[in-house]
Formats: structure tokens, C-alpha cells, sequence
């Protein structure tokens, strides 16, 4: 006997071709060599003679070489498959065959087209793990976006925010902590920070070509730009020269979401002039595309030197109180660390400014302790500050969490797929183990086609997260529009991902299947017909779909929860009346009005929108409604001491016939009157919560209050009626105290908002007003003009999103659970069969089967209810919070959540049990 | 006994036309060809099967390892349905050659 591969491979080598195709030749050639060798020997000849006559069939073998790789040259490789090569023969002599590229790259094929043979199960599994992991992918990269990311400056971990401990100032909101002087005093004073910038953010009025609209203004420090590293991309930003004389630096930048809303990014309107608050301003240049000033999520248009604050808001003293704090401020403090340090020796920098501030507020120094030792704490600054965070950081949260429930319950459903899968070609796998493949070869090319599809499933939920993400933003208001221009949401943090939620989902979902499918115990399935190890698989799918219906029941319940919770805010009685009732505002202050002429326009408005067709009634009232914007006043109250605390309440302006116009009946006393002017006495309502809290047992009227904004001159209204309560924040928290002062007798009126309540269409009520407005001065815009409906929708935003995404997760997740109860009823079933026919033939009827079939499926279902219950009610007390008339706890919605599932469990056991009764019971018994 | 230019022209047609029947291994169709004519047209290892894969890379047949009862692997070679067109063509190409040549030359004078 003759090696005839061992001859033709040392005679013949053909480089130039694929290892594949060489092999083959090779092996052929060796066959033929093989057949002469035997022909000749079954002719009679010896052994020597038919190896010599073998042999002699191929002589010239360079000869031959030639000829095959000539022929062969369309199968010939290029450069890159050579090298696949040699690193494939170091594998294979350093590891065995384990890990070769050729065979990986045969087994992503192989697994490609079985795939493509089963089009129906890869289209569910791809469409499934798309919207799983789509969904995380989106909700991951807007969580990352507004919570996690730094701003889009230099070295962002370097920067602090600098917050003066204990301050809770009557006149102050928000950060806000700074006046202008002590800022600058403490700037030229310390050595602490490499810079220390100054921002806040003011509405402004913007004129261009003559039209007045409404702008977001950052008001900056002339280091602001420096400070930050950003860059310009036309034009340059505002610099320390820009800083140096009040009212002398008519510059403004730009940014970058602005100048492509507004300007569809011209670079025309660099050098341009404009008008801000009325004073003329010179376009100087657009900021860096990512930078959107140093508030994440709002929207920033222009860039305002410090230095003409007084300009824009039309507040003369800005820069020189003492008293009014309006500045945030930031340093950057070197090398990022020594916190403790730095606060210690800002600290008697800052007292000096302090005492200044103090002494400046003479009668009124506030009480606070703990403000006057003068400690500085430094926050962190690396992700500037947020009120859509802080609006949806808790919402977002629990989206989190369900979008991760709703990819475990997609991961479960894949994973009972697989199994079936598995199982139906458990022959096929069985017969290659035994014949010796090994077992992690087995594995490996299951978990390729695990991996195949999740790839493809991780493509489309790219395309899922992308659509998911305009949807989410459309539904986060106007700010997020800009955001969207701004920011890259699908950038490279959020792919990776992706891409490693896909590989996570590769391993759970292949490698469970696999690793059942290939247990030695499974071997002899080869002779049985219906292998009776599946059995040990139906039971994992089983579990498998008990626990998708619990996740679903949690999710279910958690759509209920929050449903109800925008049906009740909806519905909440707010105090006052909503219906027909338009909302807007003027500011002519910002016009360069003082208050006696804001007065005086706002009685004109006033008379003139009261004259329109179609109009019941209009008031005004300084702080809008359910807009979150009542001020906050510290205030003495005459009957009321208290050594502790001072009274605090919330303010707001309004027009006689306010009540009766928006719905609040009053308790006690009278209504404003005309009679209530500049020059009359003092006049103040106070809210029922106001009389509960502070004149508990005394009538309020006649009483007085005392108050100021800041400066030195204060304040003294006599109280002269009770208002019942009214939610005019929001429409969560409880009424607090508040008191409302006449718009006469408003010393620093310089906006206001005006109420409308009308019989005509809204859009049509709009017109009207801007025109009457617009008789009155062509240089006042109405500003945010919105019906009230539209306001309490804007307000339950958040709430409205997370009731909409869990309804939408709540859904598909018992769609998911439904298919997965579907397949393993059916698999059940076809399993059974011999033992459904045998049933019947013993005389069961129909209904009977039916019954017995349903039985397993309400086995299932009463489990998945029931554990998913108890988790739906323990984890109910994390989102109480978020809630609004209902507890998480609520037993009402968890039944209807468990009523529902239970339908869908019901719907889709219905089918496979149905089937199992049209068994025919002689054809089940010959089954096999 | 054929000179290797008339051999190389009918080659690849010989060896379509043997697949027309079944399908059959290298080995054997060298044999085949030997048989049936008588040993007169031979065709060497080294030229017969380059010609196959020629043939297959062209498409017009195809190779598949089979494991017959009883028997060792071999790749037997089949017709393609473009194979089968080929051959068709080439038959009549080849017929019609034959004519004209006959018609050419005139009949033969003893």
C-alpha cells in the first residue's frame, strides 16, 4: 500500500492557490494515482511494477504545477490571504484546529445560511433584539448626554463651582450667589484659580432688520471664553478687553445652535449690527458648535459682555449692588485637585467681600449664621448645571431601569427560541459529536450563530436607537431641538455600547442553548424519535417564560401607575379655572420702559385686550401660571414672631379682578380696586396657607406686611383679603403661603404676564392681541403666547414621557412574553401528542384537551403573576416619588395589570390548545 | 495516434458529451475515452485533468466528493444545466465542421 497524498503533496506544492482549492487538488490527483496503482495490480502486476506504473502517469510535475495554477487563476489569492494562511498554520500547530480563520470564517457562512433558511425566526429574533437593545441604547445615550458627559470645554474635571455655604437668601434663587463686586473683588484678589469666570443667563429682547424677538443672553466675564478653552468658528469671542468700562463693549457672540436656527449659518451676520434690550450691539463672532454655554439642556443664543448687563436687562445698578445676587462663578482650579486647600484660603478672601455684601444690606441682615463664617465650598463644575437634569434625573432613572427589565425579557425570549432551535436539530448535532467533533467546536459554531444574529440585531437597533432618540427629544420640549443640533447622541461612548449589550446578550443567549444542546447525555438521542431529553429543555423554557410574564406584570403595572399619575395631575384641582385661557407675556422693561410707564402700558394692554371680540375677561399677573416662577420673599408679618425662621412666602403682581377673572374665590376681605394706585395706601391678599402658617388666630385683614428686593428701602401693604389656595407653581406641590400685590403698586415692575379668557379660537385670539399690542409700541413682542391646556401638558412633560415609554415597554414585553408562552404551548403540545391521542381515544372529548392544555399554561401564568406581583409591589416604594394620587404599592393597578396578562396568557394558550383538541387520535398513536 | 492539435480541439466536448449520461470520476473518464475508442485517442493524466477544472471553473460541470457504497471517496463530475447547453453547441459546431471539410475536400478517389 502507498501513501499516494504523502507522494503527490511532496511532488506537487501550488502556493499561488487557495489552501482549500490546493487541497483538493491534491487529494484528487492522489484518488486517480490510487485507481491506476489498483488497476494495475488488479491486472496481474507486482507491487513494484504498479507503484513504477502509477508513478509514471505524471512525470513533469513543475510542468504540471504550472498548468493547474494557470487554470486554477480565478480561485488564486491575493496577499491577505496568504498571510490568513500562515497565521492559521501557527494556530493550528500551537493550539490544534481550534481557532483558525478559515474555519471561523466557514462557520460564520454556514451560520449565515441557515439563518437565511429560516427567514420567519430571523426576522422575529433580529426585530426583537433591535427594539430590546435599541431602546437601552437610546435612553443610555440620552442619560449620558445629560447627566454623565462634561461640558465640552478644556480639561472640564478642573472646573468648580463656587457656592457660598448656608446661603438662602430671601432675594436670591437658584445658584445665583454672587454680586458683581464681590465677584470682581474676590477675582483680583486671589491666586487660587487660574481664572474665575462670572455667568448668568437673562431673556433679552433682540431687534434685527427692525423685528423684536425674544433671545436667551448668557451674560459672561470677559475671561469666560479664555477660561474655558472654547473656540470660535467665525469671528472671534468675547475676551478680557471686552470687561474693562460699563455700558463701553457693544459686542455679542453667537452660538453656534443659534446661528444655524436663526441664521441657516451665514456668515453675513458677523460684523453686523443688532439691538439687545434697544442698545446697539456689534456681531463679533460665532462660538465653538458643541459649546452651549454652561447650562446642559438649555439653550444659550448669544454671548453678553459683563460689562453691558445694564444694557440688556434694563437694570441700571446691576453691576454695582451689593446686594443683588445674580452671578454664578466658576474657577478653574489647576491640576484639578486640592479642594480643602483651595476653600481655606478663599476663605477670609471671601469674608472681606462678605462684610462688604453685609453691611451693604444694613437693616436687613439676614440671620443665617452659618452664611457669615464665609466658607466657600467648591463643587463640582465638570458638567456646568442643569435644570433638565434635575427635571428628569429621576425619571430617567426609572426609565432606565425598565428599558433594562424589557432587554432581560428580550434576552429570555431569544433564548427560549435558540433552545427550540437547538432541539429540532438535535440529530444533526448529536450525530457530529459522535462521529468526534469536538464539543467546544459544537459550542463555538452555535455561539457564531448567536453572534451573527446579534450583530445584525445590533445594526438595526442602531437605526431603532436613532429614531427612539428624536422621538424622546420631541417629546422634552424646544430645548431639546437645540440639543439635538449641538450635541452627537449616537457618538462613539454609545456604540461601544451597544456593542457591548449585544455581546453580553451574545453569550446568554447562545451560550445556555449550547451548552444544553451538546451535554454527552444527549448523544444517544440519535436512535430516539422524540428525544426524551428535550424534556430537560421544555423545562428550561418553561422558567424561562414564567419569568418574562413576572418582568411583564412589573411593566404592565408600572404603565398603569404612571397613566394614572398623568390622569390625576391632569385633573388635579389647581384652584383656579383653566379652561378657554390663554397665557402670555410683555416686557417692556426689557424695551427700556421704567416702572411708572410699564404701569401705564400694561392698564393700556389691559383696557384694550378687555375691548375685544370674543374676549370674557383679562387680568395680569407677574408670575405666569403653573410655570414654577412665583418669587420668593423673606417678609416681617405684624403678629407673627417667630426668633428661628422669618415668614418666607411667594409673590405675585396682579390686576384688580384677578380672582374673579382666573377662579380663586376670596375668603375674606376685598378684591384690588382701581382705587388701589401708586399714590393710595399700600394694599396686599394674602393665600389661605399664608393666614394657617402665620395669623393663625388673629383676621389677617388689617394687618401689615414688610418687605424688600434687596436694597434698602422696604416695604409696608396692609393686608386686605384672603384668597383661597391656589397650585400656581405646579401642579404637584402643596400650596405654600403666598400674597399678591397690585400691579400699581409695583415698584419694579418691568414684565408681566397677562391671562385671557376667550370664546375664540386661540390662534385667531393671538392675532388679535399682537396687533393691539403692537398699536400700543411696534418695538413690544408678545412673548410666549400658550393656551393653558398647553402649559399644564408642557408641565407634566416628564411625567408624560416616562407614562408613555412605559406603556410602550409594557406592551412589547407581553408581546415578547405572549410569543414565548406561544412556542413552548405549542412545543408541549406536539410532544404530547401520542399521549393527547391515547387520552381521546379512551373517550376525553375536545373541551377536555382543551382544558388540560390550558392547565399548563395557566400553571405558567399563575406563577409569572404571582412572583411578578410581589416584585411589582416591593419595588413599588422606589417611584412613590414620581406619583401623583395613587401609592406604587397600588393594589388596583396590579390587578389590572395581573387581569391583563392573564387575557394575553389566556389568548395565546387558546391556539396551541386548540390544535392539541383537532388531534386525531389514530394518527397520534402510530406518531413516532 | 492523433496529432496533440486535433486532440486539444475536441477535448473538452469528449469529455462533456461522457457526463452526458451520469455522472463520472476523473479516472474513469480518462479510461472511458481510451475504451471506446479503441486506444487510439488517449488522454494523459497531466491533460486530461486540467482540462476538468477548466471545465468546472468555466461552470460547465461540477465536482462533488461522493462516497459510494463500498467504495473510496472520489469527486465525480456532472453536467450544468450550462453544460449542457455547451455541449449541445458543440456537437453541432463540430458536426457542421465535419461537413464543410467533407464538402471542401470533395468525395475521396480510391
Amino acid at each position: 500500500m502507498r501513501d499516494w497524498d504523502h507522494y503527490v503533496r511532496t511532488h506537487l506544492s501550488l502556493p499561488a492557490l487557495a489552501r482549500e482549492r490546493e487541497a483538493r487538488i491534491l487529494r484528487e490527483l492522489s484518488s486517480q494515482l490510487e485507481d491506476f496503482y489498483r488497476e494495475a495490480i488488479a491486472g496481474g502486476m507486482t507491487d513494484a511494477e504498479a507503484d513504477a506504473y502509477a508513478r509514471a502517469q505524471v512525470t513533469d510535475w513543475p510542468q504540471l504545477a504550472a498548468t493547474l495554477t494557470d487554470v486554477d487563476r480565478p480561485h488564486a489569492r491575493g496577499q491577505l490571504g496568504r498571510w490568513s494562511d500562515r497565521l492559521d498554520d501557527h494556530a493550528r500547530e500551537t493550539r490544534g484546529r481550534w481557532l483558525t480563520v478559515a474555519d471561523l470564517w466557514l462557520d460564520v457562512r454556514y451560520a449565515c445560511r441557515r439563518l437565511l433558511a429560516q427567514p420567519l425566526f430571523t426576522a422575529v429574533v433580529v426585530l426583537t433584539l433591535a427594539l430590546g437593545i435599541g431602546a437601552n441604547t437610546a435612553i443610555f445615550s440620552i442619560i449620558d448626554t445629560l447627566l454623565l458627559e462634561s461640558l465640552p470645554v478644556d480639561r472640564p474635571r478642573e472646573l468648580v463651582l463656587l457656592n457660598p455655604d448656608g446661603l438662602r437668601n430671601g432675594w436670591t434663587t437658584g445658584n445665583l450667589t454672587w454680586s458683581y463686586p464681590a465677584y470682581r473683588g474676590l477675582r483680583d484678589a486671589q491666586r487660587v484659580f487660574s481664572g474665575l469666570i462670572a455667568e448668568r443667563t437673562d431673556g433679552v429682547n433682540l431687534t434685527i432688520d427692525g423685528a423684536t424677538e425674544r433671545a436667551t443672553a448668557s451674560i459672561v466675564s470677559g475671561n469666560y471664553f479664555d477660561v474655558l478653552g472654547v473656540r470660535p468658528v467665525i469671528g472671534r469671542l468675547l475676551s478680557e478687553t471686552d470687561d474693562r468700562t460699563r455700558g463701553g463693549h457693544p459686542v455679542v457672540v453667537l452660538s453656534y445652535g443659534f446661528w444655524v436656527e436663526r441664521f441657516g449659518m451665514r456668515p453675513e451676520i458677523v460684523g453686523r449690527d443688532v439691538r439687545i434690550g434697544g442698545h446697539p450691539f456689534s456681531v463679533v463672532g460665532i462660538a465653538d458648535r458643541h459649546f452651549n454655554g454652561l447650562e446642559v439642556g438649555g439653550t444659550v443664543d448669544l454671548f453678553v459682555p459683563a460689562m453691558m448687563l445694564p444694557q440688556v436687562v434694563n437694570y441700571r445698578g446691576a453691576l454695582d449692588s451689593r446686594t443683588a445676587y445674580i452671578f454664578n462663578v466658576y474657577g478653574r482650579l489647576e491640576g484639578g485637585g486640592g479642594r480643602a486647600q483651595a476653600e481655606a484660603q478663599l476663605r477670609p478672601l471671601y469674608l472681606t467681600e462678605l462684610e462688604q455684601d453685609v453691611a451693604a444690606m444694613a437693616a436687613r441682615q439676614p440671620s443665617n449664621d452659618r452664611w457669615r463664617q464665609g466658607r466657600i465650598v467648591l463643587e463640582d463644575g465638570h458638567r456646568g448645571t442643569s435644570a433638565l437634569r434635575r427635571d428628569l434625573r429621576t425619571p430617567l432613572s426609572a426609565v432606565m431601569a425598565m428599558t433594562i427589565l424589557l432587554l432581560a425579557i428580550t434576552c429570555a425570549n431569544i433564548a427560549s427560541l435558540q433552545i427550540a432551535r437547538a432541539s429540532a436539530r438535535m440529530k444533526e448535532i448529536s450525530i457530529r459529536l459522535a462521529i468526534g467533533a469536538s464539543r467546544s467546536r459544537v459550542v463555538r459554531q452555535l455561539l457564531i450563530e448567536s453572534a451573527v444574529i446579534v450583530s445584525l440585531g445590533a445594526v438595526a437597533a442602531v437605526i431603532v436607537a436613532d429614531v427612539t432618540v428624536r422621538g424622546l427629544l420631541g417629546e422634552m420640549g424646544e430645548a431639546a431641538n437645540r440639543l439635538e443640533l449641538v450635541t452627537t447622541f449616537l457618538d462613539t461612548r454609545v456604540l461601544i455600547f451597544t456593542v457591548a449589550v449585544a455581546g453580553a446578550t451574545t453569550v446568554l443567549v447562545g451560550l445556555v442553548p449550547a451548552l444544553l444542546t451538546t451535554r454527552p447525555a444527549v448523544w444517544p438521542a440519535l436512535r430516539a424519535g422524540v428525544a426524551a431529553e428535550i424534556g430537560g429543555q421544555l423545562r428550561v423554557r418553561r422558567v424561562l417564560v414564567v419569568a418574562q410574564l413576572a418582568l411583564s406584570l412589573v411593566l404592565v403595572t408600572a404603565a398603569g401607575l404612571f397613566g394614572r399619575t398623568v390622569y390625576n395631575l391632569r385633573h388635579a384641582d389647581t384652584g383656579f379655572q383653566t379652561d378657554r385661557l390663554v397665557q402670555f407675556q410683555l416686557n417692556p422693561g426689557a424695551a427700556g420702559y421704567d416702572p411708572q410707564q410699564c404701569v401705564a402700558v400694561f392698564g393700556q394692554a389691559l383696557d384694550a385686550i378687555r375691548a375685544l371680540a370674543g374676549v370674557d375677561a383679562a387680568t395680569l399677573a407677574v408670575a405666569p401660571l403653573l410655570d414654577n416662577a412665583l418669587i420668593g420673599f423673606g417678609l416681617d408679618v405684624e403678629g407673627y414672631s417667630n426668633r428661628d425662621s422669618r415668614a418666607r412666602a411667594g409673590a405675585t403682581v396682579v390686576a384688580p379682578g384677578y380672582f374673579v377673572m382666573v377662579g380663586t374665590p376670596l375668603l375674606r376681605g376685598r378684591d384690588f380696586s382701581d382705587a388701589d394706585t401708586a399714590g393710595s395706601r399700600r394694599v396686599a391678599i394674602v393665600s389661605e396657607t399664608f393666614m394657617k402658617r402665620y395669623l393663625p388666630t388673629v383676621d389677617p385683614v388689617g394687618r401689615t406686611i414688610t418687605f424688600d428686593f434687596g436694597g434698602q428701602k422696604r416695604f409696608q401693604h396692609e393686608i386686605v383679603g384672603v384668597a383661597k389656595d391656589a397650585r400656581l407653581n405646579n401642579l404637584r406641590d402643596a400650596p405654600r403661603p403666598t400674597f399678591y400685590l397690585p400691579y400699581t403698586q409695583f415698584d419694579v415692575l418691568n414684565n408681566s404676564f397677562f391671562m385671557v379668557r376667550g370664546a375664540v379660537d386661540p390662534s385667531r385670539l393671538r392675532r388679535s392681541i399682537e396687533e393691539v399690542v403692537r398699536r400700543l409700541d411696534a418695538n413690544l413682542p408678545v412673548i410666549g403666547y400658550i393656551t393653558l391646556d398647553e402649559q399644564i401638558d408642557r408641565l407634566l412633560r416628564p411625567e408624560r414621557l416616562v407614562a408613555s415609554l412605559s406603556l410602550s415597554f409594557g406592551l412589547l414585553a407581553t408581546l415578547l412574553g405572549a410569543i414565548g408562552l406561544y412556542g413552548v404551548m405549542t412545543f408541549a403540545v406536539v410532544r404530547r401528542t401520542r399521549e393527547i391521542g391515547l387520552r381521546m381515544a379512551l373517550g376525553a372529548d375536545r373541551a377536555a384537551v382543551v382544558r388540560m392544555v390550558l392547565r399548563g399554561a395557566a400553571g405558567m401564568a399563575v406563577v409569572g403573576i404571582g412572583l411578578g406581583s410581589v416584585l411589582a409591589f416591593a419595588l413599588g416604594r422606589y417611584v412613590d416619588s414620581q406619583l401623583y394620587g395613587i401609592r406604587g404599592g397600588d393594589l388596583v393597578t396590579l390587578g389590572g395589570a395581573a387581569a391583563v396578562l392573564a387575557a394575553v396568557v389566556l389568548a395565546s394558550g387558546w391556539l396551541p390548545a386548540r390544535r392539541a383538541s383537532r388531534v386525531d387520535p389514530m394518527l397520534a398513536l402510530r406518531y413516532e | 495516434m492523433f496529432s496533440a492539435e486535433l486532440k486539444k480541439g475536441s477535448s473538452e466536448m469528449l469529455i462533456l458529451s461522457l457526463l452526458e449520461a451520469r455522472p463520472r470520476h476523473g479516472y474513469e473518464i480518462g479510461k472511458l475515452i481510451q475504451a471506446r475508442s479503441g486506444g487510439r485517442l488517449t488522454f494523459a493524466l497531466p491533460t486530461l485533468y486540467p482540462t476538468l477544472l477548466r471545465l468546472e471553473n468555466r461552470g460547465w460541470i461540477k465536482g462533488r466528493w461522493i462516497e459510494k457504497p463500498g467504495e473510496r471517496r472520489r469527486c465525480f463530475y456532472r453536467l450544468t444545466p450550462d453544460g449542457r447547453r455547451k455541449l449541445v453547441e458543440q456537437r453541432r459546431t463540430w458536426e457542421a465542421f465535419i461537413d464543410t471539410v467533407k464538402a471542401v475536400m470533395g468525395p475521396s478517389r480510391a
